[in-house]
């Protein structure tokens, strides 16, 4: 009744994946004799800090080693596998927490190692020692006996005072990566003569989250629903895997807003058993991936292979920051364990929520198959090669240098706008643009645009309005003008000069049309809000 | 025989794992509250040791003691009464009587119920004993989520999910138990789903009335003004009982997404024929977007009670701010 993950514990240090920068160096220090006489193994579950631990006792005590790895032959190792190695001391730090365990530790440790060379000591969970116990440990630590060798492991190093860190060589432990999760799995599952697919075996390596142990749980566990030989489809039962078909028709119906199928569709899902958390998880993960590509981020993650093509269908018709708005709306659900609700009660709040962020903004959404940026031309003469180069390499560079900022919620729009015969047909979203991109050069430049307005921009002259003459003067520096145009040129891909001056609230506001001038930028306004919503509750109160 | 209600799923998968003798040492039981966990767990315990045919048996010396309570290799470790955690003195005492070989069974099984409520230091303690114990002990832990524990706890066992046991499966169950057809139906509805509340409604009528009575006033909440809200509240909870305004939240959030079913022209998952009409006529007039916005108004009043807000304050700060 052995688990896999415990059957498949690595017992060398080649079949330790995913922690070479580890291997490697405790590999050369067995083999040149250099073993120190305290590590610290740090790192995520499951990860092989206990393993390894192991398989170095194992290598300092082996009588064989070959290049510093145990040979898994002779005695001393054997006796090791078997767990009745004397000089092999495991100790779990957190049920014996205490200073009077450690005390009783340093007393031992001045004898010498009963058959091997060394003695070790792996003290696992060691962050649960007491402030006492970890003190008491200092002076044995620093200069233990020759003979000895301790490695702690924890999952929470934070918790390990900095003087017990300071005395270890410390390692840190890697998710393992999912290539050297599949390699394992394949591994594993040749040896015990399963028949299973990559694909079917990386739909494990992606629930275990870069644990090897949550890896071989989950390959036990979709062993134990089958006979023989697994696929993906007996995975996906086995570990309450939603159907990836589900996940697509569910994201269909939030697109076409029929909130109320999506609804029936999850319903009759959950009511044949299905876990509602992973529906919500998987349907997380698969936006999560949508948000990647509409990033223009290729091959970050890993999308379910029966959702590759959907998922090319999706994105066309999302804008990044609805894509953003349905993700915060579908993670923002955890009801309280104190309640007793129904468990598919986040998923469906989350879900009316996701439906109706998209509403919001739907006009605004290229719910066209993408064309070249193009978003309603009046009687537009063909553009220019020279406006059109540009502006199309911008589109191209947008999603790398403005990765996911959501439209609404930012302060600006960074869209790209289309620059046409040198007009710019949306002066305010060109400005946005130009002010956000200016932050990562300098912010106090940035500030001062805030305050300023494009009051018109031909025949390559930018005039930049201010109200107040000080934040004009800024702007005729000879530095933070050029600074200025560069990033003009960067935004829209066309260049201007500018000219910075200052002008009264009437003048901009006839130069640009419109009545939208802010004094300020919508602090008062929203202050006022919010002292509202106070007041009316505070009256709620006096009213009870 | 499994004597368990619902949880095909589970139960096939556990009767599977122990005729292959793939049975982890480590399990995890997860599901709301009252669906049955530590019942199937003491199960599973009566399994491993029956010396019956068709094991659980349920008459054999192990599957009756440990029915019982009073199975040496058994035993279910939980919170001590009034306390809000397992310590780590528990796990302790845990640890050193299930580093022993089984007394009278072949294995030794301990259950600790609740596990979400070990603290950190008993969950660590837990950790060496979980992943490598002896090899005749089977540990099995329950929680309402997974989320609930350590990761590192989590890794180490395999986790069976339980939902909420369906209403027909239930009600079934309930006839079987000599309930009449139509209070079966009741009881099983307004379980939602918990296996252990159906069961002890039926032996105590007066639970069900009370739960009924409160839905169908209930669903007024939403069609009256603040100050009607007010009132209706102040008349059917004692807004100071933190416990009573958690139940009357819970309650108000189950009734809305009712609502919302209703509104999307899908069965009520909650309310009875009769009650789904009233509720019907009350909210025939909210958008989707009204209805969304009284969930997430109920949610932050959760959410706010956990915090330690006042609790009166919280539910009525909801109820307005949802106008």
């Amino acid at each position: 009744m052995s688990s896999l993950y415990r059957k498949w514990r690595s017992q060398s240090f080649l079949d330790l994946y995913g922690q070479e920068h580890v291997v490697r160096t405790l590999r050369n220090a067995v083999a040149q004799h250099k073993v120190a006489h305290a590590y610290l193994f740090t790192g995520p579950r499951g990860t092989g800090k206990t393993s390894t631990a192991r398989i170095l006792a194992k290598a300092v005590n082996c009588l064989n080693p070959h290049e510093g790895n145990p040979c898994n032959a002779c005695e001393m190792c054997l006796a090791a596998n078997e767990g009745r190695a004397l000089d092999v001391i495991e100790i779990d730090a957190a049920s014996n927490t205490s200073v009077d365990n450690v005390r009783d530790l340093r007393e031992r440790v001045a004898y010498a190692a009963g058959e091997g060379r060394y003695k070790v000591y792996i003290v696992d969970e060691v962050h649960r020692l007491s402030g006492a116990a970890f003190d008491a440990f200092l002076k044995t630590l620093e200069e233990p006996p020759e003979h000895v060798i301790f490695v702690f492991a924890s999952t929470e190093p934070h918790k390990v005072p900095a003087t017990i860190i300071s005395r270890c060589q410390r390692f840190d432990f890697r998710r393992i990566g999912p290539e050297d999760a599949l390699r394992r799995l394949r591994e594993v599952a040749e040896s015990e003569g399963i028949a299973v697919d990559d694909d079917a075996l990386m739909l494990l390596v992606q629930g275990a989250n870069g644990s090897l142990r949550d890896a071989l749980g989950l390959l036990d566990q979709a062993l134990a629903y089958s006979d023989g030989g697994i696929s993906a489809a007996e995975i996906r039962q086995a570990l309450g895997l939603t159907d990836p078909m589900l996940v697509a028709r569910l994201t269909d119906h939030l697109l076409d807003g029929e909130v109320g199928r999506g609804l029936e569709d999850a319903a009759t899902f959950i009511a044949s058993g299905a876990d509602p958390g992973q529906l919500v998880r998987q349907l997380v993960d698969y936006w999560r991936y949508l948000l990647l590509r509409a990033s223009g981020v290729q091959q970050a993650s890993w999308v379910d292979p029966a959702l590759a093509d959907s998922a090319g269908r999706h994105v066309s018709r999302l804008s990044t920051a609805q894509i953003v708005r349905v993700l915060a709306a579908l993670t923002g659900q955890d009801f309280s364990a104190k309640y007793n609700l129904p468990p598919e009660l986040p998923f469906e709040v989350g879900y009316v929520e996701a439906a109706l962020g998209l509403q919001e903004r739907r006009p605004a959404a290229p719910s066209v198959q993408p064309a070249p940026p193009a978003p309603e031309r009046r009687t537009a003469p063909p553009s220019t090669p020279a406006a059109a180069q540009p502006s199309a390499s911008v589109e191209r560079a947008q999603p790398k240098t403005e990765p996911a900022a959501p439209a609404d919620t930012g302060p600006t729009v960074p869209a790209p706008i289309p620059a046409e015969n040198g007009n710019l047909s949306d002066l305010d979203a060109a400005w946005a643009a130009i002010v956000t991109r200016m932050r990562s050069r300098s912010k106090s430049l940035e500030a001062i645009l805030k305050s300023g307005y494009i009051l018109g921009a031909d025949n390559g002259e930018m005039k930049v309005g201010f109200l107040y003459p000080f934040h004009s003067e800024q702007l005729n520096k000879t530095s933070a003008r050029k600074a200025l145009e560069e990033v003009i040129v960067e935004t829209l891909g066309v260049s201007y000069r500018v000219k910075s001056l200052v002008a009264t609230k009437e003048e901009i506001e006839a130069a640009r049309g419109s009545g939208t001038v802010a004094e300020d930028d919508g602090f008062v306004e929203e202050a006022a809000e919010s002292l509202r919503k106070l007041h009316i509750e505070k009256l709620g109160n006096g009213h009870s | 025989m499994w004597n368990v209600i619902g949880h095909k799923r589970a139960v096939s998968a556990l009767q599977r794992a122990l005729e292959t003798n793939r049975l982890p040492h480590a399990l995890l039981f997860t599901g709301p509250e009252g669906v049955g966990k530590t019942h199937l767990a003491l199960e599973l315990a009566k399994a491993l040791n029956c010396a019956g045919e068709d094991p659980p048996c349920g008459s054999c010396i192990h599957c009756h003691q440990t029915e019982i309570d009073s199975h040496p290799d058994v035993s279910v470790v939980e919170r001590a009464d009034g306390k809000d955690s397992i310590v780590i003195g528990q796990v302790r005492e845990l640890r050193d009587a299930a580093s022993l070989r089984p007394f009278q069974g072949r294995r030794k099984v301990y259950i600790i119920a609740g596990a979400e409520g070990l603290t950190d230091q008993a969950a660590d303690a837990l950790l060496k004993t979980l992943e490598e114990p002896q090899p005749q002990l089977t540990m099995i832990l329950t929680a309402s989520e997974a989320e609930g524990l350590p990761a590192t706890v989590v890794s180490r066992c395999r986790v069976i999910p339980l939902q909420q046991v369906e209403t027909e499966v239930i009600a079934a169950a309930l006839r079987a138990a000599g309930q009449d057809e139509a209070s079966s139906a009741r009881l099983a509805r307004l379980s939602r789903g918990r296996v252990g509340w159906a069961l002890r409604a039926a032996r105590q009528p007066k639970l069900a009335t009370q739960q009924q009575e409160l839905a169908v006033r209930l669903a007024d909440l939403w069609s009256l003004d603040v100050d009607g809200r007010l009132l209706l509240i102040e008349s059917l909870t004692d807004k100071k009982d933190r416990a009573a305004v958690r139940r009357s939240l819970e309650l108000m959030m189950i009734l809305t997404r009712d609502l919302l079913f209703i509104t999307q022209g899908l069965p009520p998952w909650f309310m009875g024929t009769d009650e789904a009409d009233l509720l019907r006529s009350r909210g025939a007039g909210l958008s989707l977007r009204e209805i969304h916005g009284r969930m997430a108004a109920l949610k932050a009043a959760m959410e706010r009670i956990d915090q330690n807000v006042d609790p009166r304050l919280s539910l009525e700060a909801a109820l307005i701010s949802a106008a």
